[in-house]
């Protein structure tokens, strides 16, 4: 039985590309070893066939590169409702400088009307 | 490691894209870039070698996008791209340097997995892309592209200049390799 189940051994990565001989069948339905040997080589397609459904995540940098190779230089949208500490600490700067502009210009203004009278 | 989901439909971008909108091109490249990325790695077990080829696919694709006539997915259309552009890497990599391990029937290294660091990953899936990484180039490419995405003989012996003969031995050998690295040696009972 050792040469038959070697011949098994031998044509189990094809199968079932590769058909069993009717004698080589008959003596798998006997041999266990067998059976299981077939049975590793079906988990080992399965396992690979899974493989499909399963991604790795692209590195960050891969579309904007692609992107750039192309020519395209996408600036992404900015979300209305999206919050960027920077910018805001930037606007509320702007702001409170417009602010004390204002009131530097009506206390100058103030003096000066002061001065005239 | 990310499960693949639904995807919304590649026409209308497509359409767009090759009417030359270079923005319905990027969010293509967004939506399928895990996809590429995940095959390029596959192929050349290299991830910053992966990343170089998935740029350079999508490069080929944005100027072959005109005469891309929808007959296959974009996604089938990409893989297509990506194997090419992976075996051109390849290529242009052995002429700079002699890797005895990239030859076609060259048995790789034997790297035997040991029962304690078998029972350490007990992970199937990190043993199985453990197993695939450690076969040879030629090998591996064979078996990822008939056994996990599924290709014809006849396609992925086009897509890697060889023979369909030469496809099926090496998807013999790697099997053969695949699973005495996963399940251990072969009994043989007397």
């Amino acid at each position: 039985m050792k040469g038959t189940c070697l011949m098994v051994r031998a044509v189990a990565p094809s199968i079932p590309a590769e058909r069993l001989s009717a004698r080589v069948e008959s003596h798998v339905a006997s041999c266990l070893a067998c059976q299981a040997e077939l049975v590793r080589y079906a988990r080992l397609r399965r396992q690979l066939a899974a493989l499909a459904d399963v991604a790795e995540v692209a590195p960050p940098g891969l579309a904007a590169a692609a992107n750039d190779a192309v020519g395209i230089g996408v600036v992404p949208p900015v979300r209305a409702n999206s919050f960027h500490p920077a910018r805001a600490i930037a606007a509320a700067s702007a702001v409170a400088v417009a602010a004390a502009g204002t009131v530097v210009v009506a206390w100058l203004r103030h003096v000066r009307a002061a001065t005239q009278m | 490691m990310v499960q693949r989901g639904v995807r919304p439909d590649d026409g209308a971008l497509l359409r767009r894209a090759r009417a030359g909108d270079r923005v319905a091109f990027s969010d293509l490249v967004r939506m399928h870039q895990d996809e590429v990325y995940t095959l390029a790695l596959r192929l050349v077990a290299d991830r910053e070698l992966a990343a170089d080829v998935s740029q350079e696919a999508f490069v080929r694709a944005w100027r072959a996008l005109p005469q891309f006539r929808g007959d296959a997915r974009f996604s089938t259309w990409m893989h297509r791209i990506t194997v090419n552009v992976a075996w051109t890497q390849r290529r242009r990599q052995r002429r700079h340097r002699a890797d005895p391990i990239d030859e076609a029937f060259v048995e790789p290294v034997a790297e035997t997995i040991s029962p304690e660091r078998a029972a350490e990953s007990a992970d199937v899936g990190v043993r199985l892309r453990e197993a695939l990484a450690a076969l040879s180039t030629p090998v591996r490419a064979v078996v990822i592209l008939k056994d996990v995405y599924g290709w014809r003989h006849g396609e992925i012996a086009d897509h890697l200049g060889i023979s369909v003969t030469a496809a099926k031995v090496r998807l013999h050998r790697g099997r053969r390799l695949l699973r005495e690295r996963l399940y251990g040696e072969m009994e043989v009972d007397g």
